[in-house]
């Protein structure tokens, strides 16, 4: 008789916790994904722009060296594709992009990122320019 | 029986009802990181904190390239300009948020890293300065609508500043090497800039030719850079730096000279009222190789001071020791000798003939070789050893000693020599030659008669190469006359000297030797205020008459020359009118110069004028000197081979009288070790 009690007990609880794992997010849950490449994203614009990179890599279009620190700044496993638009929205690298991975999986992850950050010139000249991150893992 | 079972079948529904309430506890706390969860999923946290750091640092951005156009264009209202366009960018950049920025730029002075920042519109710069600097700064507020997020405030702060630590010129090397820091904000060092950042300009002339180095000094304590140019040939009159760092900010930063290699000191002792004993104690100033330092007062002479004379250990091993010698309204001498350490103070160290003497009747030197310095005064002598004075040894030049008024001594420059010449005149006019061969006095001669016995007519100067020794005086005749003492014998006959046609008396009289032959400069003012000069080329004379005819005063000696260490060329500076000095220039192949004048720090008129030359042809500095002016004003001479410059009341702007040559310049006779 003890047996099943204690079967009947474990079996509570058992059910309970399987009820809470419905709907439990965790760390490693994909409804993190977007956040946590919107975080990484936006730090690696912000370090760049901070050791006077960035800016010089945008308004001296060097696309090129952008990548290059993108990609080493980035975790290997995480696409992306950087556009540098004018104010009016013109992009500035029409035609250069600034991409890691394929163009179409972009469009076709459901948990792509995506990071604004706005340089307001480089050196004397005020001539704003924003950027947008777009991020994806593999 | 039915009791223990009923307990046993109790248990078993407590673990039953506990399970279920473990149940509830797990899907209650389940519940709740849910909900906490949902709510950081859906607020956007990390969105709100990204876009303040980017506005932040966008700011910061805009504030450090609007400082750069500042400083490149000079129109202080970029940054407002700057600061309303990137404000409604921002708010363009993020749409939905309900971004505002509002900002206020600094204004008024700001006291800061060691410099005081007067701002305009936010910006601010001090340029051509040592230290120079541009800043700007302002205070940004920023409310994030959406979020509810209000008055969020930050400043952003640009600055650049550029200290200028040192500027030497080696005039052996013909090099400039230029020290500085170069900072920002937070005083942080910028260690990555390159030679691409740097422009020097050099009296007024950029020069691409320079070569950059940086590293940290252990001297200084900090990270510097150091910009040498090659192939500057004379000493430039300032240097300005133009840096324009990472960020395109710059700064312009000026300074003199404010090192010459190697470096030669010199020193004038003089009088003057200034200190804690007035007119009674000597005042000194040391000559650093570029500028004349601050005056120190030196021990009470005990009476007011009217004569002083300079001069420097010739031995190398005691390169740094000087004599001063002052002369008081007391009639004694009061001997001052620096050791490297300090002053060594010997008071009322011989008695001269007179009380209140009007004449300068004692005189200094050292020998050559053995470095014992010769103080030679009316009653006698005494001889300092290089650490102590002798006693007095009586000796009569004239008889009585009373009766000298004037002494002049000058010291045999040739290798192994430790003679020196004396020539003194007596109140009788009788003019007196001797010779000091390192342990007496010989040779003793009546020169002449000479015209006055208060005034210098009277000079002496060895040959450099021969080691003659070279007398001159001014006759009672209208004639001046030289006489030599060729180490072992007197010349024959004094020849005679015709410096003004025999017309006038000459009066006072100031001879120079060239430092590397046996030429001599023979300087007069004659009685009717002429000037007039003889060259000596080792075996005669030639005259030069009248340089000028109405010069400032013959009641004292308003003129002096010089030779260039090279000995290529004679500098004759005087007083000629108020508020002015002319000087000329000889050389053997050229002659006189025409005249010259200089205005500039220039007051009043000239009584005294005097010019000593530079031990070294190698330094920029080749003469320096000192003129005492009629508002009693002791001011200072420079020339640097072409360009003579001159200080006002440099050394003192009260020296009380002008009748006394109360002040001498000497040079140091080595170059320091650096």
């Amino acid at each position: 008789m003890r047996v099943v009690e204690a079967l009947l007990a474990s079996l509570v609880i058992l059910i309970a916790i399987t009820f809470i794992n419905v709907f439990a997010v965790t760390p490693l849950s994909p409804t993190y994904e977007v956040s946590e490449l919107e975080k990484v994203g936006y730090n690696v614009l912000h370090d760049l722009d901070e050791q006077g990179l960035l800016c010089r890599f945008v308004y001296n279009k060097e696309w090129g060296n952008l990548t290059a620190a993108l990609m080493a700044s980035l975790p290997p496993d995480v696409y992306f594709d950087l556009t540098v638009h004018y104010l009016n929205d013109t992009v500035v690298n029409e035609g250069l992009p600034i991409r890691y991975g394929d163009a179409n999986i972009f469009e076709t992850s459901g948990s792509a990122a995506s990071v604004s950050y706005i340089v307001p010139g480089y050196k004397a000249d005020y001539e704003p320019k924003i950027l947008v991150l777009q991020l994806v893992r593999e | 029986m039915r009791m223990r079972r009923l307990g046993k079948q109790e248990r078993g529904q407590f673990i039953v009802i506990a399970a279920l309430m473990v149940a509830i506890m797990i899907v209650s706390i389940g519940a709740i990181m849910y909900g906490a969860v949902t709510y950081f999923k859906y607020e956007r946290w990390e969105e709100y904190l990204a876009i303040i750091d980017n506005v932040k640092l966008g700011s910061q951005r805009v504030v450090e390239m609007s400082l750069a156009s500042y400083t490149l264009t000079s129109n202080n209202e970029t940054l407002k300009n700057n600061l309303d366009q990137w404000r409604c960018n921002i708010t363009k950049a993020y749409p939905g948020f309900g971004v505002i920025l509002t900002y206020s730029n600094a204004s008024g002075s700001h006291y800061a890293y060691g410099v005081n920042m007067k701002y305009s519109s936010g910006l601010a710069s001090y340029w051509y300065n040592r230290t120079s600097f541009s800043a700007a700064n302002a205070t940004f507020t920023l409310n994030i609508t959406s979020v509810g997020l209000t008055g969020y405030e930050f400043n952003a702060f640009a600055f650049l500043r550029t200290r200028i630590l040192d500027v030497v010129w080696s005039s052996r090397d013909k090099a400039l090497t230029i020290r500085l820091t170069v900072e920002r904000e937070g005083l942080t060092p910028i260690t990555n800039l390159k030679k691409s950042n740097f422009q020097v300009n050099v009296a007024g002339y950029a020069s691409a030719n320079f070569s950059l180095a940086r590293y940290y000094n252990v001297t200084y304590g900090f990270f510097l850079y150091e910009i040498e140019l090659q192939s500057i040939s004379r000493e430039p009159q300032g240097v300005t730096v133009t840096v324009v760092d990472t960020r395109g900010v710059k700064v312009i930063a000026g300074s003199g000279v404010t090192g010459v290699l190697p470096r030669v000191p010199a020193v004038i002792g003089y009088r003057s009222s200034t200190g804690t004993y007035g007119l009674s104690s000597p005042k000194v100033r040391t000559w650093n190789g570029t500028v004349w330092l601050s005056e120190r007062e030196l021990p009470s002479a005990g009476s007011p001071v009217r004569f002083v004379r300079a001069a420097y250990c010739p031995l190398a091993a005691r390169y740094y020791e000087k004599i001063v010698v002052t002369l008081s309204e007391d009639g004694y001498l009061d001997a001052y000798v620096w050791n490297d350490t300090a002053w060594i103070v010997t008071n009322n160290i011989g008695l001269t003939a007179t009380s209140t003497p009007s004449s300068r009747m004692f005189d200094i030197e050292y020998e050559k070789t053995s470095g014992e310095a010769l103080l030679v005064y009316s009653k006698g002598y005494r001889i300092w050893n290089g650490s102590a004075w002798s006693g007095e040894t009586l000796y009569n030049i004239t008889s009585p000693p009373t009766d000298v008024r004037w002494i002049a001594l000058a010291q045999n420059p040739t290798s192994g020599s430790d003679k020196i010449a004396l020539i003194a005149l007596d109140k009788s006019k009788l003019v007196y030659g001797l010779i000091w061969n390192g342990s007496q006095f010989s040779g003793l001669k009546l020169l002449g008669t000479a015209p006055s016995e208060t005034k210098e007519c009277i000079a002496v100067a060895y040959e450099s190469t021969s080691g003659y020794a070279t007398f001159v005086w001014a006759g009672a005749d209208r004639y001046s006359y030289s006489r030599q003492w060729n180490g072992s014998a007197w010349d024959a006959l004094p020849t005679r000297i015709n410096l003004n046609g025999g017309t006038t008396l000459d009066v006072w009289l100031s001879l120079k030797a060239d430092p590397v032959s046996d030429k001599l400069m023979l300087l007069d003012v004659d009685d009717a205020e002429d000037l007039n000069t003889a060259y000596w080329n080792g075996s005669s004379w030639t005259v030069t008459l009248d340089h000028d005819t109405a010069v400032d005063t013959k009641a004292s000696r308003c003129a002096d020359l010089g030779w260039e260490p090279s000995g290529s060329k004679v500098l004759m500076v005087w007083g000629t009118s108020t508020s002015k000095l002319s000087y000329k220039t000889w050389t053997p192949s050229g002659g006189w110069s025409s005249e010259n004048t200089i205005t500039k720090e220039i007051a009043g008129t000239h009584p005294w004028v005097q010019l000593r030359r530079n031990s070294l042809s190698t330094v920029p500095t080749k003469i320096l000197g000192a003129t005492l002016d009629s508002n009693v004003d002791l001011g200072s001479l420079r020339w640097d081979g072409t360009t003579l410059t001159s200080t006002a009341g440099a050394f003192t702007t009260d020296t009380g009288v002008t009748s006394y040559e109360c002040f001498e310049v000497e040079f140091q006779k080595f170059a320091s070790p650096t």
